[in-house]
């Protein structure tokens, strides 16, 4: 048998890493973070709950922002396409999504499956002395990432959020920056696969608490946490 | 619950928002009496009619400016700060005499005409 | 007496589920569906509770769930409605408001003392004298409560939940379905709402036709067409309990909150059918109409054995025919109308040769031998307005059925700026002033007939679509106009020389006690209802509003129009606190290094949003712990988690210009690689905040900021910015970066094991100086500042390795007795060393002169944005100032934060900060005194607990290492 990954025997550490010990939590290796790869149920099982309700933490993968009265002309020049609409996101032919949070403000996110090393080579491009108006935004610090999917996800977000999150009305793409259980976040409709899906970027800080209230908000939908293993294989239909 | 539609994020509950104070120009220390600054720090006009704010959207920190009027409790119009402030504004004492820059950006605010403006270039 | 109805009277009930409850102790039986009220109607309990005041035994009145004589103790819950409750296995009921017995309520002699009860007696007869206003108050609330709450009863889930329509419709009786049928056909995303469990309102119960089936029969075509389609939700046992701002409805539905926003709203909440004004109108056995036909064919319960029904309108006709089919006998139709108005309902009761008796109206109800119910009812005939003919005819009846008009259930429209207009010529009312998307259809909105309501609501319907910005190429039904049968009694308000003819049943008000309070001058309907409490109770005017306007509007001559409503504020219907609690959110933001505080014993404090080690160790041993802690920084090296303190990333060609007017000191100048205070004043010159700024690099500033502080500090630099244009980033970073100070002597030799690629010498990166590295492979933004007065280094690394990062130093710090110190050592640590905490040693005063922080600001800059303040004020004669003080020794007490410091009588200050320094041997503090005592050696008087004086000495700040040479080696 194979040593167990124990997320602590790593120096990156996700704000969740006790949350998902405590849930059953199987971990491998991604990006440097202990990721649980299932809760103990069959990828079968998860992929089940993600279809209906569940929540996932992809804080390993990368991301990144960049704003400034500079920044659109920017990333431009590094091959990223986006349009002029603010609060939607666009993808790339990689497979990276560019936020427009603003005119001047985009957050950059990494592909769940294959994350590659794209965001850390535009980090390193960025040269603050020479290029004027453009700032980087450190991202995978300041939010976790919190993955909300399946049929039931639209009700459980109305229960803990004022913006009308609903298919018909939110589409793929759209971003609603806003308040969530009273915290502050990014959450962008992202769908994986079947399952309706919202990518959320919050306080890294309050994760915890985060995590825990859309936990309970997503009670009566018999929701709860599925594990990467499950939402690649989601990621990897779509 | 009122909504205010911020000119970044759209219509929103009032509950995102917190209120700025009016938009009043920040005159420059060096021109203004003890008197007029006084009055600029504690005494706010509370006008009843139509009036500017500041409003700021709390999840993105996002300052606007909204045109609404205190009697009906209706905003008319809001919009980006960059309207009005359109250049940098310097508080330089008047020997250093770029006095010019501040003169004309205080003016730019003061003056009504140049705001009903400029709203209306917003707005179109 | 009442009874159940053979099989199959009772739409609601099931009668093959029998269900068991406990009333009063007892063991009663009712069936699945039941209510509390008609299952204690069906076993013959006709006293449901105790008036508010007089404790008169009280039965159903309206069964519609809005007044008090249904209030019920339901378990742990007091003042629940027993006509809104179903009863459930094992479901433990009481009554409230009696010492004794329902029946026999020992408090009920308070009746035969009604006349030295009038209106307004609280207020008169407790006035004075004042001390024995809380000995009343006792005995009152005890004699006037309802129901008891038990404070170790299990706290229920509530929560909340958000939701969107184009179309809401309010209300599912005819006109609601009829309304929420036609939105949807056109293409309109509809939520239809009901307070009941069934939908259907009145087609429920109600009688339209001489064919009792009628009524159901339209209910079952609707609410299959609704269901049938798609576009409508519906929601039952949803209650609106208030509209607000932008068509922002809260409904309350079980535990659940729900915030609604509707494009446009049909309102369609029908009417509130109105009592007759009579003498005893308030005993068991006297009910509205609508009361009656929900007992007989909702639940199967004859309502008495004979009945006199008064009516003023052509439904009561509808109710004769309900009740007689129960079984009842009827005794005589009163019709307060002087002509009898030919139509179906009215010809069927004469053609089965029931008495009719035109233009009159009942006058006394007269009690049985226990007064527990009506036996008889005299009737006389009415001569004028409010005035009847001695003449009497009695009827023997233990069943007496009002209804005197119909008047519209408006809170909602009334919520969203619509007026009730009435006229009273044709005695019709009807909605005005609505905003173009709140519609009122149906009853409410005036049309009271079946095919009225829903032709109405159909029309409404469609206009609310519109409203809504639905394209809709649907053919709009016609808009119809108010008919005849829709009409209110002028008058149905008969005084009689006995008096008890009850306007408000929940408050036990009596014609003269609102006539008495109209002679005091109460006479503007907002002062009449404060004064009287009329309207007050549970049923909120319900019944009784507009009996109060007709007696106000009669004193003064005003019309009813001009007599005008009181306010309709929410809550519209019975709302819990669990409910406006909800699920709580309360955002709660651990640092990196949270669960190793937690595994260190920390005991946790909050600070702004975070939570912070207040110290580590046992609650029995806090000073020690706090006294252990910062020894241990003094004599060898201690590591604190300052993750929470704020970051602020300040880039771009005007960093430095922005630096400068955001903050007192000087920054254009400031060398890369140093680290510089930076104090915050506000345009007032108020202190605000503080931190350090580091300069990275030429066109960047990492800059500190309070925990508490930072989100402020970084929206006003962003206000400040969205006016003055400069080229400037401004990033919230602080939860990007974990934060640790290392300090102590030995903080160096720690960090030389874990640091290689930064020099650390005293030369090579010397006090105040700022490097980027790495520490444990970790990367680091690392500032060498000594807030603590030792030598100590703070590392600043991205937040997910902040855990790492603690683990490292704790291992490597072993040999030099590293330890984790919390807050309460730091506020020590700093305080030795005189340094001050913003919004604890200033408040929203204090300016930098004050705070003796004149250093800190820069003379030779042009702007920044106190600067105009803060040189008006030191202009101005200083009125305090904070200086240092050692506590000269005491026998025991020692000051606290916020004692004051006097001089003779004057207050002239107070200690904002204290503690025991063991490195000093002494207590030492931070206190405001008046200038003329800050002179170091003058000794100042401060005032402890009990009056007891204790003497300080003003002494030089800091107190500790003055010349900093241990911060600086």
């Amino acid at each position: 048998m194979a040593d167990v990954l124990k997320p602590s025997s790593l120096i990156k550490r996700s704000f969740l890493y006790r949350i998902h010990e405590k849930a059953g939590g199987v971990f491998i290796e991604e990006n440097g973070f202990a990721v649980p790869s299932n809760y103990g149920q069959s990828v079968r099982e998860e992929i089940t709950l993600a279809h209906q309700m569940g929540i996932a933490d992809l804080s390993h993968v990368s991301r990144t922002g960049f704003k400034g009265w500079h920044a659109a002309s920017w990333l431009e020049k590094k091959n990223c396409k986006f349009g002029l609409e603010s609060n939607f996101s666009y993808l790339q032919s990689t497979g990276e999504r560019i936020l427009r949070l603003s005119p001047n403000e985009f957050a950059i996110v990494g592909k769940i499956v294959n994350d590659s090393d794209f965001i850390t080579e535009l980090n390193s491009s960025l040269h603050p002395e020479t290029d004027e108006g453009v700032f980087i935004v450190p991202r995978s610090d300041t939010n976790c990432w919190l993955k909300v999917m399946g049929v039931n996800a639209p009700s459980m977000l109305a229960k803990v959020c004022a913006v009308d999150l609903r298919p018909q009305i939110f589409p793929d793409g759209a971003i609603a920056q806003t308040n969530i259980a009273r915290l502050n976040c990014i959450v962008t409709r992202h769908d994986v696969g079947l399952a309706t899906t919202y990518d959320i970027l919050t306080d890294c800080a309050s994760a915890d608490y985060f995590w825990q209230a859309l936990l309970d908000a997503m009670d009566e939908f018999s929701g709860g946490p599925v594990g990467v293993t499950a939402v690649y294989q989601l990621a990897g239909v779509g | 619950m009122k909504i205010i539609n911020c000119p970044l994020n759209g219509q929103r509950n009032a509950q995102e928002f917190v209120y700025g104070g009016e938009v009043e120009p920040h005159p420059n220390p060096h021109l203004v009496s003890d008197d007029e600054w006084a009055s600029y720090v504690f005494i706010e006009k509370n006008l009843s009619g139509k009036v500017l704010e500041w409003w700021c959207h709390v999840p993105t920190a996002y300052w606007f400016i909204a045109e609404r009027d205190t009697k009906l409790d209706e905003i008319f119009k809001t919009y980006d700060p960059s309207k009005i402030f359109k250049e940098r504004i310097d508080f330089l004492p008047p020997e250093d005499s770029s006095k010019k820059t501040t003169e004309s950006a205080v003016n730019n605010m003061h003056n009504t005409d140049s705001i009903k403006k400029n709203t209306t270039e917003g707005n179109s | 007496m009442p009874s159940r109805l053979p099989s199959p009277a009772g739409r609601f009930i099931d009668r093959d589920k029998q269900i068991k409850f406990k009333f009063e102790g007892r063991s009663l039986v009712g069936y699945q569906g039941d209510t509390i009220a008609s299952a204690l109607l069906a076993s013959g309990h006709t006293i449901l509770s105790r008036s508010f005041k007089y404790h008169r035994p009280r039965g159903v009145i309206s069964l519609s769930s809005l007044d008090a004589n249904t209030l019920m103790q339901v378990g742990d819950s007091p003042n629940r409605f027993a006509d809104r409750i179903q009863i459930q296995e094992g479901l433990n009921v009481s009554g409230q408001n009696y010492w004794g017995s329902l029946s026999n309520d020992r408090l009920s002699f308070i009746g035969k003392f009604s006349k030295f009860l009038p209106a307004g007696f609280y207020y008169k007869a407790f006035y004075s004298p004042r001390w024995a206003w809380p000995i009343w108050a006792n005995f009152i609330r005890k004699v006037a409560g309802l129901g008891v709450l038990n404070p170790n009863s299990k706290h229920s889930y509530y929560d909340k939940e958000y939701l969107f329509y184009d179309v809401v419709v309010v209300g599912a009786g005819v006109a609601g379905l009829s309304a929420a049928l036609e939105a949807a056909l056109s293409g309109a995303d509809v939520l239809l709402l009901d307070d009941e469990q069934r939908v259907g309102g009145s087609l429920n119960w109600g009688r339209s036709e001489p064919d009792e089936n009628a009524d159901i029969t339209k209910r079952d075509e609707l609410l299959n067409q609704i269901q049938q389609n798609n576009n409508i939700h519906l929601l039952s046992s949803s209650s609106v309990i208030g509209w607000y701002t932008d068509n922002w409805l809260a409904v309350v539905r079980e535990n659940r909150l729900i915030k609604l926003r509707a494009k446009s709203i049909v309102v369609a909440t029908g009417c509130w059918e109105q009592p007759i004004v009579f003498r005893n109108n308030d005993l068991p056995g006297v009910m509205l109409g609508s009361a009656a036909q929900k007992l007989i064919n909702l639940w199967g319960v004859r309502p008495g054995e004979r009945a006199v029904i008064a009516t003023s309108d052509d439904r009561g006709y509808g109710v004769a025919l309900d009740v007689m089919k129960a079984g009842v006998e009827v005794a005589a139709v009163v019709d307060l109308r002087p002509e009898f108005n030919e139509c179906k309902l009215s010809l069927e009761v004469r053609r089965k040769q029931i008495p009719i008796l035109l233009g009159r109206t009942p006058w006394e109800a007269i009690p049985n031998r226990q007064g527990s119910r009506v036996s008889k009812l005299r009737v006389a005939k009415i001569v004028a307005q409010g005035k009847c003919a001695p003449e009497i005819d009695s009827f023997a009846c233990d069943l007496v059925i009002m209804s005197a008009g119909w008047f519209p259930a408006a809170p909602i429209v009334r919520q969203a700026g619509g007026k009730i207009v009435y006229d009273e010529l044709s005695g019709h009312t009807k909605i005005t002033d609505l905003p173009e998307n709140v519609i009122a259809a149906g009853g409410i909105a005036g049309h009271t007939s079946l095919e009225a309501a829903a032709a109405d609501g159909s029309y409404a319907g469609n206009v609310a679509a519109k409203a809504a910005g639905i394209d809709n190429k649907r053919v709009q039904p016609p808009q119809i106009q108010i008919t005849k049968e829709s009409q209110m009694h002028p008058w149905p308000i008969f005084d009689h020389p006995k008096g008890k003819e009850f306007v408000d049943f929940d408050e036990d008000l009596q014609i003269h006690d609102l006539e008495t309070a109209l002679e005091e001058g109460y006479t503007h309907i907002e002062h009449l209802k404060r004064f009287t409490t009329n309207g007050m109770g549970p049923s909120q005017g319900r019944h009784s509003s507009l009996s109060a306007m007709r007696l106000a509007s009669r004193y003064t001559g005003l019309s009813l129009d001009g007599t005008g409503m009181t306010t309709a504020r929410p809550p519209n219907a019975q709302v819990t606190l669990g409910h406006l609690a909800g699920r709580i959110f309360e955002p709660v933001r651990y640092t990196a290094m949270h669960h190793r505080h937690l595994e260190a014993g920390a005991k946790m404090m909050p600070a702004g949003m975070w939570l912070r080690p207040e110290y580590y160790g046992s609650d029995n041993r806090r000073n020690q712990m706090i006294q252990e802690e910062s020894s241990n920084v003094r004599n060898n090296v201690g590591l604190i988690d300052v993750s929470t303190l704020g970051g602020l990333d300040i880039k771009g060609p005007d960093a430095a210009e922005f630096l400068n007017r955001m903050y007192t000191f000087a920054y254009l100048k400031q060398p890369v690689g140093k680290a510089r205070y930076v104090l915050m004043t506000d345009i007032a010159g108020v202190i605000v905040d503080d931190g350090v700024a580091c300069r990275l690099s030429e066109n960047h500033f990492y800059v500190t900021a309070t925990t508490g502080g930072v989100e402020s500090v970084y929206r006003q630099m962003l206000w400040f910015n969205a006016q003055w244009r400069l080229k400037v980033d401004i990033t919230n970073i602080t939860a990007s970066y974990a934060g640790v100070n290392i300090a102590g002597p030995k903080s160096r030799v720690v960090l030389e094991r874990l640091c290689d690629d930064v020099d650390l010498t005293p030369d090579g990166f010397p006090y105040m100086g700022v490097r980027e590295g790495h520490v444990a492979g970790i990367p680091a933004r690392m500032l060498r500042v000594g807030f603590v007065g030792e030598l100590g280094y703070e590392l600043h690394v991205p937040a997910h390795l902040g855990e790492a990062l603690w683990d490292v130093i704790i291992e490597e710090g072993k040999e030099e007795k590293i330890r984790p110190f919390g807050v309460e050592a730091q506020r020590l640590l700093r305080l030795e060393k005189g340094h001050i905490i913003i919004s604890q040693d200033t408040d929203g005063l204090t300016h930098p002169i004050e705070a003796d922080m004149a250093w800190a600001i820069a003379r030779k800059k042009p702007f920044y944005v106190g600067l105009k303040s803060v040189s008006m004020l030191e202009k101005k004669i200083l009125t305090r100032k904070l200086v240092g003080l050692e506590i000269i020794e005491t026998e025991g007490s020692i000051p606290k934060e916020c004692h004051l410091v006097i001089d003779g009588s004057e207050i002239t200050g107070r200690i904002t900060s204290i503690g025991y320094s063991s490195s000093l041997e002494k207590y030492v503090a931070l206190a405001y005194v008046s200038p003329n005592q800050s002179n170091p050696g003058t000794i100042v008087e401060i005032r402890v607990e009990e009056g007891e004086i204790i003497q300080a000495r003003v002494v030089e700040l800091p107190f500790y290492d003055p010349d900093g040479l241990r911060q600086e080696i």
